[in-house]
């Protein structure tokens, strides 16, 4: 593609030039470039220092402090004690004699329990029980004056159901309701060591008597509204901070390093795109982030479970395999993220005074996310799902906590991921510019100032920018919508074509106004041949076989849970919508989105890929990126609507590339909805 | 090889603008050693730059081989190396590492990149050095390694600012070997330096720029004849002392 002359070039003879010698960055050259910039920073002893000494030092420290605050705050080092809440006397009195005799049984089977030690002096001895008369569950178990209440009663009584002895009863069962607070210290383990008596006495009555069992056991969990911190949530937020501490300092070498060393006007010199330079030293950054945080877990996985403080912190079952996994894919997620931020933000400094300078106020920011999951009942809504770094603190506490909706945890990853390419587009807007390499008078605005000369089409980073900015805004306004359940069917049809129009063609072409981007050429509205239209209508009207058999095939490999309340409700919108005219269903189902959805993904997005990559990416790129939209919705994810939304997209590619304008694509896509609209 | 024309540049300050680059127009062919001359802040460093495309310029154009930075910058910097006496190395690399690096930036194979290597350890005495890490290696030495990483690619254009700054008279010669080696392979060269004297045994032409205004352009013989004096250094006193009496004039 030739970019336009400058117009003071005008009037100047064009140059005769000679053969081209610059050569595309292919994949080697972008993994020799990622190789030396990690070769670089590993081989620093700074790193080695963060990366190594300081997980070996914080841990075992950490671990001391929190058993010497840990005896302070538990009283005796010899025993555990659960207290134990009962509503009355029966009730203790029940529960006194299951538990003792369940007691018995365990001696005789169990083995020597654990000797404390100096490094564990809680592991121990066996726990007692104390029992408290208390008068409100809740109550009792919020404030922790109990960690587990009580209430015994009998159950149904069990009948023979076999002739001649139909309608005798045979034995009576005993219900015990556990009550606990989850999120409390000892509920847990307490309700553990009630229920291993109680299935003791169970167990010996099977074995001895071959009768029923003679216990049964509800165990109800309830949530905690104090101030109570738990100590789970604390771990998160520990490992955060040392994954931060280990991607500081490479990025501020890698950049604001580079000027000082007088290395970067020579890098600059090179002919290789910004953006790649950029995106190998983000790959050297996000390498050191995650090392930093494997070791850093693998660390403090080693000194809790040495020290036996695992069970302490994450109750009876301890820091579990899937639980050390679970939270190294968050440390993947937020390394992945805050590694492009540390980017974006020493990309602007000049030395690395500077740049020290400008991370410790982000650091300082980033706190305050981590403490929110600190929050007791902060729910995880639609918009901190889309918050940056918010989302993936409240996503971890959730996932601790066994209650993750996975429309919110994909769109929190999504959103994270899009807001990491922009970080990643920005820094390379700013990293190498004359500001920066010879500390010009420009100051930050000029940096980010609306380019001057009139581009034919978006850059990759540009168009990443936009898709960033826009995701979140698509989310938050569907759930809006979502919410509007008192609106008539015509009312949300059309607020919702609106809505579609302003974020899929207003919002990109304001972006493209401030990126300098040609309306015509930057959305690819250029006249196509008339048979091309044709040829696009009848391609419209004969896919729909295709898209069933694609359905067909998705509920056959069980992709997408089809839910029958989401299937109920989707047809009593079907039958409420016969009252409406058809144009207007036609107007705000087919045409709208069709043709809005074809100017941003075809029409700006392909046609900024098509800038740096070939056609056949650019297609796959804008495809994949417009199946993944079609998946998220409000209630849950429509995963079975990705593959036909996919291909879809590579159809629509191929046209508007063949083409060479978005026009033919949007009759294509019209005619595709608009035929499924009216079959429905 | 190398054509500028009507280059202009202005750099915008809190108070003034100040016009770095004025209207500057020059040409440099294969195999010609070019010396842009001029007393600190006469614009050489920011022609050099806008020449690189490390700097937009905002009137005229720079070429080379046919290519100009604004609209073709990758063609451009494919053929140029660039050497100032303000670069740096990397500290954590070793010297065949880092120069190994740079061949691969500007995408030459490896196998050639060895080549060009191997000849240029012969030319700058290197091979006692290219195991060991850059930041162990002493002023002269360092800035050998630098002179080879510019040619490192084989360009047919050097750029060479202030090569000699901060060097002793070992170090300069260094420099000047190397600038008669870049005549020999038939670059086209640009030699920016104020210092005069070594530019006058260096030099095929010369462009004498003040305060972003060339004043006067052609080989020595050429000034002399039309200046009257003898040496570049006569030549330029002169010129600032009739601008300062035309400064002083009513």
């Amino acid at each position: 593609m030739t970019l336009q002359l400058d117009d003071r070039e005008s009037d100047t003879p064009a140059p005769k030039p000679q053969p081209a010698l610059a050569r595309p960055v292919d994949a080697g050259r972008m993994m020799r470039l990622c190789l030396k910039e990690l070769r670089e920073i590993l081989r620093d002893r700074r790193t080695i220092v963060t990366l190594v000494f300081m997980p070996l030092l914080v841990y075992p420290l950490l671990s001391v402090a929190f058993q010497r605050f840990a005896v302070t705050s538990f009283g005796s080092l010899t025993s555990t004690q659960y207290r134990v809440g009962v509503l009355s006397e029966a009730d203790g009195v029940r529960l006194r004699e299951f538990m003792l005799d369940g007691e018995r049984i365990l001696a005789k089977t169990k083995h020597a329990s654990e000797e404390a030690t100096p490094l564990n002096p809680l592991a121990k001895q066996e726990p007692s029980v104390s029992m408290f008369p208390v008068k409100d569950v809740r109550s009792e178990l919020v404030s922790g004056y109990v960690d587990v209440v009580v209430r015994t009663q009998e159950s149904e009584t069990t009948y023979q159901d076999t002739p001649p002895n139909a309608g005798v009863p045979t034995s009576k069962r005993l219900q015990f309701q556990l009550f606990y607070r989850e999120d409390g210290p000892f509920g847990k383990a307490a309700v553990a060591y009630i229920k291993e008596r109680l299935a003791a006495v169970n167990q010996r009555s099977l074995e001895v008597r071959h009768i029923h069992l003679p216990t049964e056991v509800l165990v109800n969990p309830i949530r905690g509204t104090g101030a109570a911190v738990s100590l789970t949530a604390l771990v998160p937020l520990i490992l955060i901070l040392m994954t931060i501490t280990g991607a500081v300092y490479p990025a501020i070498d890698l950049t604001a390093g580079e000027r000082e060393r007088g290395t970067l006007e020579t890098l600059m010199a090179a002919p290789v795109p910004r953006l790649r330079l950029l995106l190998a030293k983000y790959v050297a950054v996000l390498t050191v982030a995650l090392f930093t945080a494997v070791a850093n877990l693998a660390a403090m996985t080693g000194t809790l479970t040495a020290t036996g403080l695992s069970k302490t912190i994450f109750g009876i079952d301890g820091l579990s395999m899937t639980l050390v996994g679970q939270v190294l894919g968050l440390l993947i997620l937020f390394a992945t993220f805050f590694s492009a931020v540390l980017l974006a933000v020493t990309s602007f400094a000049r030395s690395f005074k500077e740049a020290q300078a400008y991370l410790v106020p982000l650091m300082l920011l980033s706190l305050a996310p981590g403490m929110m999951s600190l929050i007791p009942d902060l729910e995880f809504n639609g918009l901190l799902a889309v918050t940056p770094l918010v989302n993936i603190v409240l996503l971890a506490r959730d996932i601790f906590e066994g209650n993750v909706k996975a429309t919110l945890a994909v769109a929190a990853v999504v959103s994270s991921g899009l807001y990491t390419f922009s970080a990643i587009a920005l820094a390379a807007r700013i990293f190498g510019t004359d500001a920066i390499l010879y500390g010009s008078q420009a100051t930050w605005i000029e940096l980010l100032r609306r380019p001057k000369t009139k581009r034919e089409a978006a850059t990759v980073a540009g168009a990443l920018f936009c898709l960033a900015a826009l995701f979140p805004l698509y989310f938050l306004i569907s759930n809006a919508l979502h919410q509007l359940q008192g609106a008539t069917i015509a009312a949300r049809l059309t607020i919702s074509a609106l809505v579609t129009a302003l974020l899929f063609t207003l919002f990109p072409i304001l972006i493209a106004a401030l990126q300098s981007v040609r309306l015509n050429s930057g959305f690819q509205l250029r006249r196509a041949p008339s048979l091309t239209f044709l040829a696009a209508f009848i391609l419209g009207i004969s896919l729909w076989p295709f898209a069933h058999e694609i359905f067909l095939l998705n509920k056959a490999l069980g992709i997408g849970a089809f839910d029958p309340e989401v299937f109920k409700s989707v047809q009593s919108f079907l039958d409420r919508w016969k009252e409406i005219p058809p144009g207007t269903i036609l107007l705000s189902l087919a045409i709208v989105p069709a043709v809005c959805e074809e100017f941003f993904f075809r029409g700006y997005l392909m046609g900024a890929f098509q800038r740096s990559m070939s056609p056949a990416r650019a297609i796959a790129f804008s495809a994949i990126l417009f199946g993944a939209f079609h998946v998220i919705t409000t209630s849950a994810l429509a995963t079975e609507r990705f593959l036909p939304s996919t291909l879809m997209g590579l159809v629509l590619g191929w046209v508007c590339y063949r083409t060479g304008s978005v026009f033919p694509g949007m009759l294509l896509h019209t005619s595709h909805n608009g035929l499924l609209v009216m079959m429905a | 090889m190398i054509v500028v024309h009507e280059l202009l540049k202005r750099f915008q300050t809190a108070h003034e603008e100040i016009v770095a680059v004025d209207h500057l127009s020059f040409a440099v062919e294969p195999g010609e050693v070019y010396g842009l001359l001029g007393p600190n802040g006469a614009g050489k460093t920011t022609t050099l730059r806008m020449i690189v495309g490390l700097l937009r310029a905002d009137g005229g154009y720079a070429e080379v081989g046919g290519y100009r930075s604004s609209t073709a910058p990758d063609e451009v910097k494919s053929r140029l190396g660039l050497v100032s006496a303000s670069d740096g190395v990397y500290p954590w690399l070793s010297v065949r590492e880092m120069l190994l690096f740079f061949a691969d930036l500007y995408g030459v194979p490896l196998a050639e990149a060895k080549r060009q290597l191997a000849e240029l350890t012969e030319v700058f005495g290197l091979s006692e050095l290219l195991h060991r890490r850059c930041s162990t290696l002493s002023t002269g030495q360092k800035q050998r390694v630098v002179l080879a990483r510019g040619l490192i690619h084989d360009p047919p254009v050097m750029l060479l600012d202030e090569p000699t700054r901060g060097l002793d008279v070992l170090g300069s010669k260094t420099v000047f070997d190397y600038i008669a080696h870049l005549r020999r392979q038939n670059k086209a060269v640009i030699v920016c330096t104020h210092r005069l004297d070594e530019a006058q045994r260096l030099c095929d032409r010369f462009g004498l720029l003040h305060r972003g205004r060339l004043l006067h352009e052609g080989t020595l013989a050429e000034l002399q004849a039309d200046t009257g004096h003898e040496s570049l250094v006569e030549m330029f006193l002169d010129v600032l002392e009739r601008e300062q009496l035309s400064a002083a004039a009513p």
